[in-house]
């Protein structure tokens, strides 16, 4: 390729942000890589200069997506993209949530879902069975001929109801090995009901990941995630947690946060940190959602509007950041790469107890977001969500901006939760340019200082 | 320049319609298990 203005530019998919006079981070969000660039070298390329640049350097960009033919219009090979994982992905992987129960042991502060409602909507005798939900998968499996099966079991808290949860495991699992199909699951817990006989039963059977939460120390967490009976769960959990890691499941931990534990979650961190060094153990702090119900602690607590959320995300970054000494744990937290939610893919199902079908985990139990039963089939909300996401992404990529393959038209709750109107665009470009950016620029200078290393060129 | 982090998607996967959508690699931002928003705000 002959490098000059006309054949080459910079992707309008790479963000850049200034680190100091010399230096600049490089990051491209579709292709998620990154890196520093010297300060000179990127304006010279942004200016279509590339004579005298490194050929290494080039190459190096150019195979990583910073910089991309000049004549390509990346908007049409987006969308296209876009399209293809949509209604592609189920040829590759039939993926879906079952809860089998609605039911949770324990009694959170700001839990979202209207579990008295719930709770009443599922009765025992509407609950389907193990063999009606494993024919409807196998309907999807003949239409799809999909080899992979990846399933997340959710609640309530899954674990309550055990034994719905193991007949669950096992069935599938005997079923996706008559049909030679790769079965993998992941299980969203509170943590506090793993015994060792569940999660070695778990990890034969295709257990991929464990999602658990701590709310930070111990009084922390137990004012917020007590059991019903009002004791503290902390010790519980942490102890099932330490099993799970010496056992090798990989774990995500995730850290509900608002006012009331974000100044607490640096000192709780630190504890952690012997922990969080092991490479099966993932940090996954983020915000607790607010709620169209009235719940007293998220009127309190819960930043309501999205600006709001935006600010009091900088100050949950910022107790997070100066908290952590490992850039590269950092990065892993501060994460944030090209992905399609599941309420935008078609064919991505999260089937409640009873069998009714949702696309989103927040509007469980919501009217509004009802689009079907496993025993009628989808009905046409299920359209409604997919086609509102389409319109987003396209005024994302007419407006050009550089963060749509890491937002790809935004949440669709928070749509419904700002406007009460899913079709509604909730634009968070702001975060990602003025908080995400900045935040992983300072790490990535962290990880070149501590690493020593000379940004020569030579070494890339 | 230094490189901190490769590329996740091949840019040829991107114009090809006969690539495979690996799932895996496109599926939430967050790389969360539940694989979607699960109370997430900004992601």
């Amino acid at each position: 390729m002959s490098k000059n203005s006309k054949t080459i530019k910079f992707s309008m998919f790479t963000v850049n942000y200034p680190i100091n006079e010399k230096l600049t981070m490089l990051y491209n969000t579709l292709t998620s890589a990154g890196g520093v660039i010297e300060t000179p070298i990127f304006n010279k390329i942004k200016n279509g200069f590339t004579n005298g640049v490194d050929s290494k350097i080039i190459d190096t960009l150019i195979h990583n997506g910073f910089i991309v033919n000049g004549y390509e219009n990346e908007v049409a090979s987006y969308w296209c993209f876009y399209q293809r994982i949509k209604y592609h992905s189920v040829y590759d992987e039939f993926h879906i949530a079952f809860l089998p129960t609605y039911k949770c042991n324990f009694k959170c502060v700001y839990c979202f879902e209207d579990r008295k409602s719930l709770e009443t909507v599922a009765n025992k005798k509407d609950e389907i069975r193990v063999y009606e939900l494993i024919n409807w998968i196998d309907g999807y499996q003949q239409k799809f001929n999909f080899k992979k099966l990846g399933i997340v079991f959710y609640g309530g808290e899954p674990l309550v109801n055990k034994r719905k949860l193991i007949e669950c495991i096992a069935g599938i699992k005997s079923w996706s090995e008559k049909k030679n199909i790769n079965f993998h699951f992941s299980v969203v817990t509170n943590g506090s009901l793993l015994e060792k006989n569940a999660i070695d039963f778990m990890i034969r059977n295709g257990l991929k990941e464990i999602q658990i939460t701590l709310d930070g120390d111990k009084d922390i967490h137990n004012q917020r995630r007590p059991f019903k009976n009002g004791s503290g769960s902390f010790d519980c959990i942490f102890k099932n947690l330490e099993i799970c890691i010496n056992k090798g499941v990989d774990v995500s931990l995730r850290m509900n946060i608002d006012r009331h534990n974000a100044s607490k979650i640096g000192i709780f961190l630190n504890k952690l940190k012997g922990m969080y060094h092991k490479k099966n153990l993932r940090l996954a702090p983020g915000l607790v959602d607010p709620s169209p119900f009235n719940i007293i602690w998220n009127k309190k607590y819960v930043p309501q509007s999205f600006q709001d959320r935006i600010k009091f995300m900088k100050e949950a970054k910022i107790g997070i950041f100066s908290n952590i000494e490992d850039p590269n744990v950092l990065l892993k937290e501060h994460k944030l790469q090209f992905g399609l939610c599941h309420a935008k893919i078609d064919n991505y199902f999260i089937i409640g107890p009873e069998g009714n079908i949702y696309t989103c985990y927040s509007f469980i139990g919501y009217k509004d977001a009802f689009c079907g039963n496993i025993r009628e089939g989808v009905n046409s909300k299920f359209s409604e969500f997919l086609y509102s996401n389409d319109e987003k992404v396209r005024k994302c990529l007419e407006e050009g901006c550089p963060f749509t393959p890491i937002c790809n038209g935004g949440c669709i709750y928070q749509s419904y939760l700002e406007y009460r109107d899913i079709s509604k665009r909730v634009c968070q470009r702001e975060y990602f340019q003025k908080i995400w950016l900045p935040f992983r620029a300072k790490a990535y200078y962290r990880i070149i200082k501590d690493k020593g290393n000379a940004v020569t060129g030579r070494k890339s | 320049m230094v490189l901190i982090e490769k590329a996740i998607i091949n840019r040829k996967e991107i114009f090809s319609s006969t690539a495979i959508v690996k799932t895996g690699e496109t599926r939430c931002p967050q790389r969360a298990p539940c694989g979607g928003q699960k109370e997430c705000t900004v992601c």
